[in-house]
């Protein structure tokens, strides 16, 4: 198994195929999503464990003391990591791949998947390029690429301004979640209507470990619906809570028959 | 500030200073060269801050409350980066927030304080100015010891003076002392020793005495000095020379004298303590909870802190640590850390910002009582003062009230109504036109046909024998002579003083002596209509009135003019006259030639001069007198031609109908004390120069110092008069009995050589009273006089609205107990179905045998099972309700009995009075009367209120938890010691019903409210520890989290609070028994605050978990999250007010609207731009795509409703099923009020249908 591999030696290449099959066509936007259970993401330390002002792109050698212990890589490297913190330093790293058995490779977009307001706003790269504003700075201990390095081929969407990034970087709010991770290309011959019914095959390259947390990963393939997600618990409710209401309804009109005459 | 208070008494104790008259330094000595430049000057400052001290002293002060600490214990908690949770700055919000607000509220009631200090300091008094050599008008605060000062009758004293020169021949002047200790009669001082004799030459610039004084104290009647003059001569002075500041001037056309302290080392200011601090019933109740509140955050952050380590602990090795967890400290550690962490996310647990919500709440409260147009005296321009303002809701809650009865149930208009004589009964009916007459004035009688019959046959004696005064006192009948003498002893047997003119001093305001042709001018350019010199002087008064400006506004005299037929009518004027101390009035004072008159307002010394209307065209002199009852007493004595003409120290003057003028000698005056009860004079007839006492009293005094007699008609008399005297306190007339005894010379000096040890010894006041009551033994009875004091209006009523609301009312009062008693029914204090228990024991066993035996009777009635042993604390609710009502009488005598520590009857008497709705105390003394409330409050364990106008019932309306002063007659020392003062006691019913019983309904809810808003708030904070590891993680942005109650939250509690009704005020009025809800506290109760909690509780668990549970396994970040159950608890909490509103008004609906609105207002603005604020995570866009997402508003609503359920349909079910008092009452008030209107509908269908037919 992978996780046992990652887990013993993190840096060892690890590759997971899973096949499923899709009873129906998935009409309309089709988007994926990776899930993980039991990762506490909104510990306090670990929410407060970010640097915004250098995720402005306002680098500076000494980041804020939030980002502890992960400022600086160790005692004997100054240097600062970029982006600091807990938060980037446990950055979801697997990459996943999604092959149709029909149609081959699905195109997959890394970029739309993070708030506008957060890529426009809240995350900027600092001015030049990118290797050499970053020179000066070491990656987060886990990471096995540099920030400028996360998608050489899209310079909009490489460094700080990372849409993967930028997506982890909203801490969720509990322990178990998904997060956007790639939406499917529309565009692509095939795919205009959405995901067609078929066999898939997943191909992830596994580098995230979740043994010591005991957690688990989830890969979700989803179109979007007006809850949101596939979540049957406020439909259930409602209709649970309108017959208590009808009911007491009923109730209180015996009750002011008999009694509201008074 | 401890030391600087002590030191300096120390260091001056043995000292004396001395003051030199500041004339005879020359002018131009530079001020630290001036003898008397260390002493104070005369400007006052009883403001707390200055400019410059505000901030620290203001934030010194606040820091000194616990609330306060905490909340900076909390920011500091903060400043730890192991345990910080919140930014640093903006966890100072909070502690910001109160502070501020409680700064700019005390900033607001210091500048009150300035402003009244301003306006006193700029009063203006006239000095001696040795450079211009006569006296000019200085502003008090340039006033300083040493200067001589000139004051006019009326005037305001503005430092302690000694005396030096008064108008009167004698030397002497009086004072109003009721300022300073609020005894209404005056008091007499003399100019000092030597300077009687001169008065007529005393010139200021000539006094060049230094006088020696001992350095300043707190005692007010404690003073002692010494005039050093010139020729080294030592003369003595003590308080008889000392006029106080605060007191005025009365009786005195002028005085001259010496300021010896000024300022802060004037007796007044050393006397005047600050304000009490009052605590209610509801706030220890609420203190109580937020103890709790304390428990309950305790609690849930060991919780948390067990919760952490738990969950720490389950990540076993330290190095295989998931990406999450950061920092490593071994579980115990990181516990307790987190225990901090917990104390500072959870701190709205403990409802700081409630104190300072409360306190506006019941500002505004205050305004509302202070505004209400009912409570408004039309007749006296006056509203309710509340003069305390943090026990408005005590006043929903009074369980005992204390009511004095003269004055306070009464008018305090005396009026001479019956008199026996010799045993004959004289009737004066009542006129009818006595509703107009102002309180504390003496009205004219109508003369009895027959008594003045006889007076006129006494008259005719005399014109018989006009050659001998002596014959004529022997061709009396002895019938005849006791009316003599009855009215001889009403016109001598007083202390009132007579003004043949209305005081004028010469001078005027701004020190100018004028001479007369300077007025005749002035009359000629202001009034030429004005010719007599009644108008030249009021042309005068008007002029300067506009130059002083008075230091309390309440006193300033009034001018009324009265139209009226007679213009014989020569003007009476009172002693407000050339008064240099008029306010500049807005009116102009209007004249009319021929009719002026000036009457006093009833309000600060009503009773202290009062003014007697000239029955008949004579020139009536003007009477001041101490109490109305004296007054009532010598204006009879007028009426019957015998009249007080002049009276002075030594002597009297009176014109005897029978006799003619004849000018009394007075031996000895034995003043009036409330232990004696009797008031006597020694004279001695000028020419037969017999020596008599005449002595006026209570019944209970002097019948039993009658002289015994075996004479037959004497006992008849004697009885005649009981009969009358038990007849007139049956018709609730004061009575007072009239008796004389002949001394003879040998008696009388006998007397005085014992009195006059008596005086001198230690322990004077007893031995004086002592020998005093020596010398009124063996007395011959008179007669008797029946004084009239109606109740006032509104009073049956009111008493009859408290009674029905369950508060149980005692009236303390002096009266005999006849009179009380028949007071007390007309004042439906009793009723007649009431069975009327008396207490009038002679001795502390008979007061033990009646108390039990009525004791044991009303066990006797009590159900089964319960007897007064075992439940010391059953009350009139445990007995059966066909069982009459009881109502107590006990008298002073029985009072002293119960009340002395070693007789151990105060307990059983309690239990006693438990039974009865209503107890009158008769003959009490001020002190009894402190002392019953004190008793009853501490034994009884209830909330009382006492209610006086007069100096008597200070110490009772301090004692009580509630005290309210009538802003009556007797002057207004009541009303500085009172929490609330009205104007009348009819309204006690409408601020009690009404207004006690909103606030405190209102304010029971609020607080309750208040717990759960912040209790619900910290639950969902809790709850998501369970869900982030127990980190005290918060989901919910800073920003809310602290302005969540200080300001998204705050109006709808204050709404509630301040407006809220939970029935209008006329049916509160109409069923005072629905008072019973705050009487007996039933809307806060020790359980409401576990039910609130179990309610806020529940509606956390609803909120959370729904949200939870919507949200589970999606997208959604902690600030979306968080940002969602800060809206939804937002709406639970406003939908909670919602229900719990009883009356609908814009305000609540405002108020709402303004924390859902100001909600997203700001949560729209502060996440559009601040990307990067104060170093906080930022929440930049959060509200739009919570709003954008449909889960956010599905979960709001299904959690409000959920939330809400139960709440509702408890309330529901209750006010259907089983509404209390209050909602049954609402609910037949409306269908009664629905029928009317269905009525008419229907009525005028019927005419319209009618008329289309």
């Amino acid at each position: 198994m992978c996780a046992d591999v990652i887990l013993k030696d993190p840096t060892s290449e690890c590759t997971c195929d899973i096949t499923f099959t899709l009873d129906k066509d998935f009409a309309g936007k089709v988007y994926m999503y990776y899930g993980l259970t039991n990762f506490y993401q909104n510990h306090r330390r670990y929410v407060k464990s970010r640097d915004d002002s250098q995720l402005l792109g306002r680098l500076n050698p000494k980041p804020s003391s939030d980002c502890n212990p992960f400022t600086t890589t160790n005692a004997n490297d100054t240097r600062a990591i970029a982006p600091c913190g807990a938060i980037a330093n446990s950055l979801f790293n697997d990459e996943i791949e999604l092959i149709s058995e029909k149609l081959g490779q699905v195109k997959l977009l890394n970029t739309g998947i993070a708030w506008p307001s957060d890529k426009k706003m809240k995350f900027n790269n600092p001015s030049g390029d990118l290797t050499e504003a970053f020179k000066e700075y070491a990656k987060p201990p886990n990471w096995r690429k540099n920030v400028y390095e996360l998608d050489p081929n899209n310079p909009d969407n490489n460094g700080f301004e990372n849409e993967d990034l930028i997506v982890w970087m909203r801490t969720s709010a509990l322990p178990t979640f998904r997060k956007l991770y790639r939406r499917v290309d529309h565009t692509a011959t095939g795919f205009v209507q959405g995901l067609l019914a078929g066999n898939y095959l997943l191909k992830i390259k596994y580098n995230y470990s979740v043994k010591p947390f005991d957690g688990t990963k989830r890969v979700i393939l989803s179109t979007t619906s007006l809850l949101g997600g596939k979540n049957p618990f406020l439909g259930i409710a409602y209709i649970v809570v309108g017959s208590i209401c009808l009911l007491l309804g009923v109730l209180f009109l015996l009750i002011h028959i008999k009694c509201g005459k008074r | 500030m401890f030391f600087w208070r002590r030191r300096p008494e120390d260091d001056t104790a043995r000292k004396v200073r001395v003051v030199v008259p500041n004339h005879t330094v020359p002018a131009g000595t530079p001020a630290k060269q001036h003898p008397n430049h260390v002493y104070p000057g005369n400007e006052v400052r009883t403001t707390k801050y200055t400019m410059l001290s505000f901030l620290p002293k203001n934030l010194f002060e606040q820091f000194h409350r616990v609330a306060n600490l905490y909340f900076l214990f909390i920011v500091l908690l903060n400043w730890f980066p192991a345990i910080n949770a919140f930014g640093k700055e903006i966890a100072m919000i909070p502690v910001a927030f109160v502070l501020g607000v409680t700064a700019v509220k005390d900033a607001f009631e210091d500048r009150r304080r300035h402003n009244s200090d301003k306006r006193i300091n700029n009063s203006t008094c006239r000095v001696y100015n040795s450079v211009q050599e006569r006296y000019v008008k200085t502003l008090w605060k340039n006033l300083r010891a040493g200067d001589l000062v000139h004051l006019s009758n009326n005037e305001f004293i503005p430092a302690d003076v000694l005396v030096l020169r008064t108008s009167d021949e004698h030397g002497l002047c009086y004072i109003d002392t009721c300022n300073l200790d609020g005894e209404t009669n005056l008091k007499q001082r003399n100019v000092i020793r030597g300077f009687a004799e001169k008065q007529s030459t005393f010139e200021a610039s000539q006094f060049r005495s230094n006088i020696e004084v001992d350095p300043p104290t707190t005692k007010i009647y404690r003073f002692h000095g010494t005039v050093v003059h010139e020729s080294g001569e030592r003369v003595p002075v003590g308080t008889d020379n000392l006029l106080l500041r605060e007191c005025v001037l009365k009786n005195t056309d002028f005085v001259e004298g010496m300021v010896v302290y000024a300022g802060h080392e004037t007796k007044a200011m050393l006397n005047n303590g600050g304000p009490r601090y009052k605590r209610s019933q509801l706030e220890r109740a609420m203190n109580r909870d937020v103890v709790w509140c304390v428990v309950i955050l305790v609690v849930l952050c060991i919780i948390g802190a067990i919760g952490c380590k738990l969950w720490l602990a389950s990540f076993t090795s330290p190095d295989f640590l998931p990406p999450f967890i950061t920092n490593y400290y071994s579980p115990s550690y990181e516990a307790v850390l987190t225990f901090w962490t917990y104390v500072i996310i959870l701190q709205v647990m403990i409802p700081l910002s409630l104190y300072v919500t409360i306190e506006m709440t019941k500002i505004l409260q205050v305004f509302h009582i202070h505004n209400d147009p009912h409570l408004y005296d039309e007749e006296r321009k006056k509203r309710v003062e509340c003069r305390a303002l943090n026990i408005t809701e005590e006043l929903g809650q009074v369980q005992y009230i204390f009511s004095d009865k003269t004055g306070t149930l009464t008018e305090n208009k005396m009026i001479f109504r019956r008199c026996t004589i010799d045993g004959v009964d004289y009737n004066h009916p009542p006129i009818a036109e006595m509703q107009n007459l102002r309180p504390g004035v003496a009205t004219p009688i109508h003369p009895n046909a027959r008594l003045q019959d006889e007076i006129q046959a006494l008259e005719r004696g005399m014109r018989l024998s006009t050659d001998s005064s002596l014959g004529s006192r022997t061709l009396k009948s002895t019938h005849e002579q006791r009316v003599q003498e009855f009215f001889i002893l009403l016109a001598l047997c007083n202390t009132v003083v007579v003004a043949k003119h209305p005081h004028h001093d010469s001078m005027n305001a701004s020190g100018v002596i004028e001479s007369p042709s300077v007025i005749t001018v002035e009359v000629q350019s202001n009034s030429s209509a004005a010719a007599t010199t009644t108008a030249t002087k009021y042309s005068r008064l008007n002029e300067s009135r506009s130059v002083t400006p008075s230091p309390t506004s309440s006193t300033r005299p009034r001018l009324l003019e009265l139209s009226g037929g007679q213009s014989s009518l020569s003007p009476i004027c009172s002693s407000s006259e050339s008064t240099p101390l008029g306010t500049p009035s807005p009116k102009p004072v209007r004249r009319l030639a021929n009719l002026l008159r000036v009457v006093r307002p009833g309000g600060k010394h009503g009773s202290s001069p009062a003014v007697t209307p000239s029955p008949s065209g004579d020139k009536k002199p003007i009477y001041e007198a101490e109490s109305p009852d004296e007054l009532a007493l010598v204006d009879a004595a007028y009426t019957y031609n015998c009249r007080l003409l002049k009276r002075v120290a030594s002597t009297a003057l009176i014109l005897v109908p029978g006799e003619g003028m004849v000018e009394y000698e007075l031996v000895q005056v034995l003043p009036f004390d409330s232990s004696r009860k009797s008031m006597s004079v020694v004279v001695r007839h000028p020419v037969t120069k017999q020596l008599t006492l005449y002595t006026k009293g209570a019944d209970s005094s002097i019948l039993s110092q009658l002289a015994p007699t075996d004479d037959p008609a004497m006992q008849l008399f004697i009885f005649n008069t009981q009969q009358h005297l038990n007849a007139y306190a049956r018709q609730g007339l004061r009575v007072l009995v009239m008796a004389k005894r002949n001394l003879s010379e040998a008696e009388f000096d006998a007397w005085h050589v014992l009195h006059k040890e008596a005086e001198m010894m230690h322990d004077h006041e007893r031995r004086i009273r002592e020998s005093f009551c020596r010398l009124e033994t063996n007395l011959i009875l008179l007669g008797a006089t029946g004084i009239e004091d109606r109740l006032q209006d509104g009073v049956p009523e009111t008493i009859a609205a408290l009674i029905e609301a369950g508060i149980v009312v005692w009236v303390l009062t002096g009266d005999k107990q006849e009179t009380a008693i028949n007071i007390a029914y007309s004042a439906k204090l009793f009723s007649p179905q009431m069975e009327l228990l008396k207490l009038a024991a002679r001795s502390k066993d008979a007061a033990e045998t009646t108390i039990t035996a009525y004791l044991q009777d009303i066990e006797r009635q009590l159900p089964h099972g319960s007897n007064l042993t075992s439940n010391p604390l059953a009350s009139l609710a445990d007995l059966p309700p066909h069982y009459p009502k009881r109502a107590l009488v006990v008298d002073g005598k029985t009072l002293t009995y119960i009340l002395d520590q070693r007789s151990n009857l105060k307990k059983p008497f309690l239990t006693l009075t438990r039974f009865c709705s209503s107890v009158l105390c008769c003959r009490a003394t001020p002190l009894q009367k402190a002392y019953i409330v004190k008793v009853v409050k501490e034994i009884l364990k209830v909330r009382t209120l006492a209610i006086g106008d007069g100096a008597n019932d200070v110490s009772m309306i301090q004692t009580a938890d509630i005290g309210v002063g009538i802003s009556g007659q007797e002057g207004m020392q009541a009303v500085m010691a009172s929490d609330f003062a009205l104007s009348r006691f009819k309204y006690l019913e409408r601020f009690l019903l009404v207004h006690g019983h909103w606030c405190y309904d209102r304010l029971a809810r609020m607080v309750l409210y208040f717990l759960y808003k912040n209790a619900t708030f910290v639950f969902l904070i809790f709850w998501y520890q369970i869900y982030c590891g127990f980190s005290g993680a918060v989901m919910m942005d800073q920003m809310y989290l602290m302005l969540y109650n200080l300001v998204f939250t705050s109006l709808p509690p204050i709404a509630i609070g301040v407006y809220d009704q939970d029935a209008p005020a006329d049916l509160l009025l109409s069923k005072p028994a629905l008072y019973k809800q705050g009487r007996l506290g039933s809307v806060y109760k020790p359980h409401s605050f576990w039910l609130t909690m179990a309610d806020s509780l529940y509606q956390s668990l609803v909120m959370f978990f729904i949200t939870a549970a919507a949200y589970s396994d999606s997208t959604v970040d902690i600030w979306e999250f968080g940002t969602s159950l800060t809206s939804t608890c937002m709406f639970v909490n406003l939908l909670h007010v919602a229900v719990e509103i009883k009356s609908w008004t814009i305000i609540h609906i405002l108020s709402m609207a303004c924390s859902i609105g100001g909600f997203y207002c700001f949560a729209f603005v502060y996440n559009s731009f601040c990307v990067s604020c104060f170093g906080l995570p930022s929440t930049y866009w959060v509200i739009y795509k919570t709003l954008g997402n449909s889960v956010y508003w599905f979960t709001t609503v299904l959690a409000s409703v959920l939330a809400l359920l139960p709440r509702f349909v408890i309330k529901v079910l209750r006010s259907s099923l089983a509404p209390n008092d209050v909602t049954k009452s609402l609910l037949e008030h409306r269908n009664i009020r629905r029928g009317e209107e269905f009525l008419v509908a229907w009525s005028s269908n019927t005419s319209s249908s009618s008329v289309l037919r």
